[in-house]
C-alpha cells in the first residue's frame, strides 16, 4: 500500500537558517504520527510545506502514492490534506455549524442552508464520535470543544490527513485524554493524524510511530513500543538530558508577595478576578496552575500595575500598592516580571538585544548617568549576562527578531534576574522554549529561590508547576478553586480542579 | 491606512529603489507630456549642483527641511504621526517674527536666541493640544494634527491681518512689517539666499543625534515607537514619552518657521511655506527617521526643490515635476505591500539561483 504521505528530499532554506535539509519523511495510513523536535527544528516548517503554507526549494511530495505540488493550502485541501493549526481558525461569534461549513457553505437555490450545515455537523459527529451543538456560537464553547469544531472543519473538507499543531498546549488534562481518544477513533478510520509536539509524555501516549526532527534533519525514526522518552529526549537534543529536577529543602521568610481579596473587571464590567487571596514568601515558588483564560492574565497585569484592580489589597515587600503605583515603582520595590508573551511584551522585536536588555534597568544607576545612558557599560553588562545565561548570539546589536524563541526568553530572564528582585513573577517561563534552555530556566528558577527569592510561577504547563512549585495554587474562572503542594496532589486531581470540577462537587455536596 | 513605517525604520534600500522609482516614472510623465527627460533631468541636474549658485540654492531649500525632518524624525520614533509639522511651523514663525519685530536695541546675539525660544515656545503650544487629545482621550494623532495644520494657517493670517498688519499694506496682501536687522540672519554666501540658518538646521540634527542615542529619553522615545506595550511593562511612561515628542516635535518645527523668517523673508507672510511640514515627513521617512538620514533626506529633496524650479526657468516643465517625483517616492516608501510585490533583490537572488541551477545541470 502506499504511505499516506511521502516527502523526499526537501530543502527549505529561509535567510540565514536551513528550516529543512534534505528531509524524508514518511507517514502511513491509518497511523498516529508522531513528529517531535525541539523548537526551530523544522517540524512546523515541514508541516507547513504539506499544507501547502510553504514552498520547499527542494524536493518532492507524494501523497497517496502519486505527485502533488501543494502550491497553497487549497491545493493541500483539494489533496484531503487538513492542518488544525496551535492558534484557532474560528469566527467566535458564528455557531458550530457556520464555522465548520464556512470554507464551503452549504448552498441551497444560491443561499446558505443552514439548516443542512446542522445536519452535516450532526452526522459528522455521529460518525466519528465528535458530538457538538451546531447551533452553539464557537465563543460560548470551552477551549476543548473550540478545538474539536476545529478538527470537524478540516473532516468536512475531506481531510484524510490530520495535521494537528501542539493541540494540547490550551487544554486540562482531562481534555487531552478525551483528544487522544478522538483521534484514536479517527485513526481507526483509516486516517492518518500527524501530531507535532514537544511533549514526551503525550507523545508516548498517543502515537503509533514517532519521527524525531533536530535542527531541520530526521535523526529517528521508530515505532512508539520500541522506544523510551530517555531515548526520544536524547534524539531530540543530541546529548543525554535530566528530566527530573532536584530542589534543596525550602526555607521560608518573610511574605513578600500578598493579595487579599483582589477584583478586577474588564472594560465590559465582566468580573475576572473576584477575590484573589494568597501570599508568596521569600524562598518559596508559588505555581498557580489553571487552564489559559481563566483569570492568569489579568492577575499577573494586575500585579505588575499594568491593569486596575477594583478591590483589595496589594501588599509588596511590606508596603501597600495602589493603582497610581506605577510599573517602574513597583519594579523599583523589587518586583520582576517575566511576561506572559515575550513577543508582544516581554520584548521589542525590533529594537535591538542590547535595547531589550537595558529595559527596566534603564531607571537605575547601573548605566545612567544623569540624563543620558552609557551604552559602552550596558553592552559590558548585557555581553557578561547574555554569555552567564547562553544566549546565543553573535552580535548584540542586531535586533531581538534574530533571537529564536528560546534564546529570547533566556534573554528576557537574564534582564529581569539581572534586576535582581525580591518578587518574580514567571509567567510561561518556558513556552515554545526547547528542552535545553527549559531545563536551564528551570535551574535560574530554582536557584533563584534557594538565595532567598519568591517566585510566583504562572504557567499552563501542569507538568512544569508540578516540578518547580513548593506550593500550588489552582486558578479557575477568577477565583482561587484550591491550594496543595506538588507531594500532597497528582496531577490529575489537579486537572479537576483546574476543570472547575471539584469545587462544583463541594457545592452539590 | 498603513503607518507601519512609524514603527519599522525604512531601509536604506527601499529608499533608493523609490527614488529610482520616482525619477523614472517622472521621465515617463516628460515623455508622454513630448519632453526630452534626460534634457530636463540634466537641467535639474544643473540647477541643483551646476555651480556655486545652484549649490547655494540646493542648501537653502535644504534648510527648512532640516528643522522639519528633524521634527517629524522625533515624533515618529515616538510613534506619535505628527503630520501638523506646517502648523507648528506657522505658529513658530508668526511668534519669531513679532519677537524680531517688537524687540528692539539688542544684539544680534541676544534677539536671535530670543527668537528661537518664542518660535519654540510658540510651536510647542501648537503641538501640545493634539497631544493632550491622544494622552487623555486616545484621539487619533493624524487626524488631530492634520486638522490644525489649517487652523494654524488661517488663524496667523487672521492675526496678522486684524494685529501685526505691515504699514502702508493693501488689497489681499497679508504680511507683517520687517523684522530688525538684528534678527536677521547672515548670509553665508553672497548675492545667494544661503543663510546661516543652516548651521542651527545641523546643530539641530546633531542634537537630535544625542537625544535619541544617547539620552535616556531617546531611549524610551525608541522603545515606545517600537513596541509601547513592552516599554510599559519595563516601567517606561509611554503617555509621559509621547507628551514629550510631540513637544520636542513641536519646538523644532517652530524654530524653523523662526528660521525661515531670519533668514529668507524677513517678514511673516501668509502661506510663506511651500509645504516645508510634509516635505520634512518625506526627507525624515526617506532617511529612516534616523539623523544622518534625516539630514540626506532633507539634502535630496532640496536639491531636488532647487532643481525643479531652475527646470520651470527655463524650460516649459513645470515645477510640479518635483512634486511627481516626491509623489511617487511617497507611494513607494509608504506602500509596503507595493515594495513586498517588487521584490528587487529577491528577483536577482532567484535569477542567480537559476543561473546556478542551469550551470549545475549542465554536466548530466
Amino acid at each position: 500500500m502506499a504511505a499516506a504521505v511521502e516527502m523526499r528530499n526537501i530543502t527549505k532554506k529561509f535567510p540565514g537558517v536551513t528550516a529543512n535539509q534534505n528531509v524524508n519523511f514518511r507517514a502511513e495510513w491509518g497511523q498516529i504520527h508522531g513528529l517531535i523536535g525541539e523548537n526551530g527544528a523544522g517540524k512546523t516548517t515541514l508541516m507547513k510545506i504539506l499544507y501547502g503554507m510553504e514552498q520547499p526549494d527542494e524536493g518532492e511530495i507524494f501523497i497517496d502514492g502519486t505527485p502533488a505540488v501543494l502550491s497553497s493550502p487549497k491545493e493541500a485541501i483539494k489533496r484531503n490534506i487538513g492542518m488544525v493549526h496551535q492558534h484557532f481558525t474560528l469566527v467566535p461569534s458564528l455557531t458550530v455549524a457556520e464555522n465548520i461549513t464556512m470554507a464551503k457553505p452549504t448552498l441551497r437555490n444560491g443561499l446558505i442552508d443552514l439548516k443542512k450545515a446542522a445536519e452535516i455537523v450532526f452526522e459528522m459527529g455521529e460518525r466519528f464520535g465528535l458530538k457538538l451543538d451546531p447551533y452553539v456560537p464557537v465563543k460560548q464553547l470551552p477551549v476543548g470543544l473550540q478545538q474539536r469544531v476545529e478538527i470537524l472543519k478540516a473532516l468536512y473538507l475531506g481531510a484524510d490527513i490530520l495535521i494537528m499543531d501542539e493541540p494540547t498546549a490550551v487544554l486540562t488534562p482531562q481534555e487531552i485524554t478525551q483528544l487522544f481518544v478522538t483521534l484514536k477513533s479517527l485513526k481507526e478510520q483509516g486516517k492518518t493524524i500527524i501530531l507535532i509536539t514537544h511533549k514526551l509524555k503525550e507523545l508516548m501516549n498517543a502515537t503509533d510511530v514517532i519521527t524525531v526532527m533536530r535542527s531541520g534533519q530526521i535523526v529517528g525514526h521508530m515505532e512508539t513500543r520500541n522506544s523510551s522518552e530517555e531515548e526520544i529526549a536524547r534524539m531530540m537534543v543530541g546529548k543525554d538530558v535530566q528530566l527530573r529536577i532536584d530542589k534543596k529543602m525550602p526555607a521560608f521568610g518573610k511574605e513578600v508577595l500578598t493579595l487579599k481579596g483582589i477584583t478586577h473587571y474588564d472594560k465590559r464590567g465582566v468580573k475576572i478576578l473576584d477575590g484573589i487571596t494568597f501570599s508568596v514568601r521569600e524562598g518559596e515558588i508559588v505555581g498557580i496552575a489553571g487552564v489559559q483564560g481563566n483569570g492568569q492574565t489579568e492577575l499577573i497585569e494586575v500585579i505588575a500595575g499594568l491593569k486596575e484592580f477594583q478591590g483589595g489589597e496589594l501588599i509588596l515587600n511590606g508596603r501597600s500598592v495602589s493603582n497610581s503605583t506605577s510599573p517602574m515603582q513597583r519594579r523599583h520595590m523589587g518586583l520582576g516580571h517575566v511576561a506572559e508573551d515575550r513577543q508582544t511584551m516581554g520584548a521589542a522585536l525590533d529594537a535591538s538585544i542590547l535595547e531589550n536588555f537595558m529595559m527596566g534597568g534603564h531607571h537605575g544607576q547601573w548605566y545612567r548617568r544623569g540624563m543620558f545612558l552609557r551604552y559602552k557599560r550596558a553592552e559590558e553588562i548585557a555581553w557578561e549576562q547574555i554569555r552567564h545565561f547562553d544566549v546565543r548570539t553573535s552580535d548584540i546589536r542586531l535586533p531581538a527578531r534574530s533571537l529564536s524563541g528560546g534564546n529570547l526568553q533566556k534573554l528576557i530572564i537574564a534582564r529581569e534576574m539581572f534586576l535582581n528582585p525580591l518578587v518574580l513573577i514567571a509567567a510561561q517561563p518556558t513556552r515554545g522554549v526547547d528542552i535545553g534552555a527549559s531545563q536551564f530556566i528551570h535551574r535560574k528558577l530554582i536557584e533563584m529561590r534557594d538565595e532567598g527569592k519568591a517566585v510566583l510561577l504562572i504557567s499552563n504547563e501542569l507538568s512544569e508547576i508540578m516540578s518547580l512549585s513548593d506550593r500550588v495554587l489552582v486558578i479557575y474562572n477568577g477565583s482561587i478553586v484550591g491550594e496543595t503542594t506538588p507531594e500532597k496532589s497528582t496531577e490529575e486531581e489537579i486537572g479537576l480542579w483546574m476543570a472547575g470540577i471539584r469545587s462544583a462537587s463541594r457545592r452539590t455536596l | 491606512m498603513n503607518f507601519d513605517f512609524r514603527q519599522k525604520p525604512i531601509e536604506l534600500k527601499t529608499a533608493v529603489i523609490a527614488v529610482i522609482f520616482g525619477i523614472v516614472i517622472g521621465g515617463i510623465l516628460m515623455l508622454v507630456s513630448k519632453h526630452d527627460p534626460f534634457k530636463i533631468y540634466a537641467v535639474l541636474f544643473n540647477g541643483a549642483f551646476g555651480d556655486k549658485f545652484a549649490l547655494a540654492s540646493s542648501l537653502r531649500w535644504t534648510i527648512p527641511l532640516l528643522f522639519t525632518g528633524v521634527a517629524s524624525a522625533i515624533a515618529f520614533r515616538g510613534g506619535m504621526f505628527n503630520i501638523g509639522v506646517e502648523g507648528q511651523m506657522y505658529l513658530g514663525a508668526l511668534a519669531g517674527a513679532l519677537t524680531g519685530i517688537y524687540l528692539t536695541g539688542l544684539s544680534s546675539w541676544v534677539h536671535i536666541p530670543l527668537i528661537i525660544l518664542a518660535s519654540a515656545l510658540a510651536g510647542m503650544a501648537w503641538a501640545f493640544v493634539p497631544a493632550l487629545l491622544k494622552v487623555r482621550y486616545n484621539a487619533s494623532e493624524v487626524v488631530t494634527t492634520l486638522m490644525l495644520n489649517y487652523v494654524a494657517i488661517y488663524l496667523t493670517d487672521y492675526l496678522v491681518k486684524y494685529y501685526f498688519i505691515a504699514k502702508g499694506s493693501y488689497g489681499q496682501t497679508i504680511i507683517t512689517d520687517q523684522i530688525q536687522k538684528s534678527a536677521r540672519m547672515p548670509s553665508l554666501i553672497h548675492a545667494t539666499q544661503l543663510h546661516a540658518g543652516l548651521l542651527i538646521g545641523i546643530l539641530f540634527v546633531v542634537l537630535f543625534y544625542f537625544l535619541i542615542k544617547k539620552s535616556k529619553l531617546g531611549y524610551e522615545i525608541s522603545i515606545s515607537g517600537i513596541n509601547p506595550e513592552f516599554a510599559r511593562y519595563g516601567g517606561v511612561s509611554v503617555n509621559r514619552v509621547r507628551m514629550s515628542v510631540m513637544l520636542i516635535s513641536g519646538a523644532v518645527a517652530g524654530v524653523g518657521g523662526a528660521v525661515e523668517v531670519m533668514g529668507i523673508t524677513w517678514r511673516f507672510m501668509s502661506h510663506f511655506s511651500p509645504n516645508f511640514g510634509f516635505d520634512g515627513i518625506l526627507a525624515s521617512l526617506l532617511g529612516g527617521n534616523t539623523p544622518i538620514g534625516v539630514l540626506l533626506g532633507a539634502l535630496f529633496m532640496g536639491s531636488l526643490k532647487a532643481g525643479a524650479l531652475t527646470v520651470e526657468r527655463s524650460t516649459d516643465v513645470s515645477r510640479s515635476l518635483a512634486t511627481i517625483i516626491q509623489g511617487v517616492i511617497i507611494c513607494f516608501v509608504s506602500a509596503r505591500y507595493l515594495m513586498a510585490r517588487f521584490p528587487v533583490s529577491k528577483w536577482l537572488d532567484g535569477f542567480k539561483r537559476n543561473n546556478r541551477r542551469r550551470n549545475s545541470d549542465e554536466p548530466h
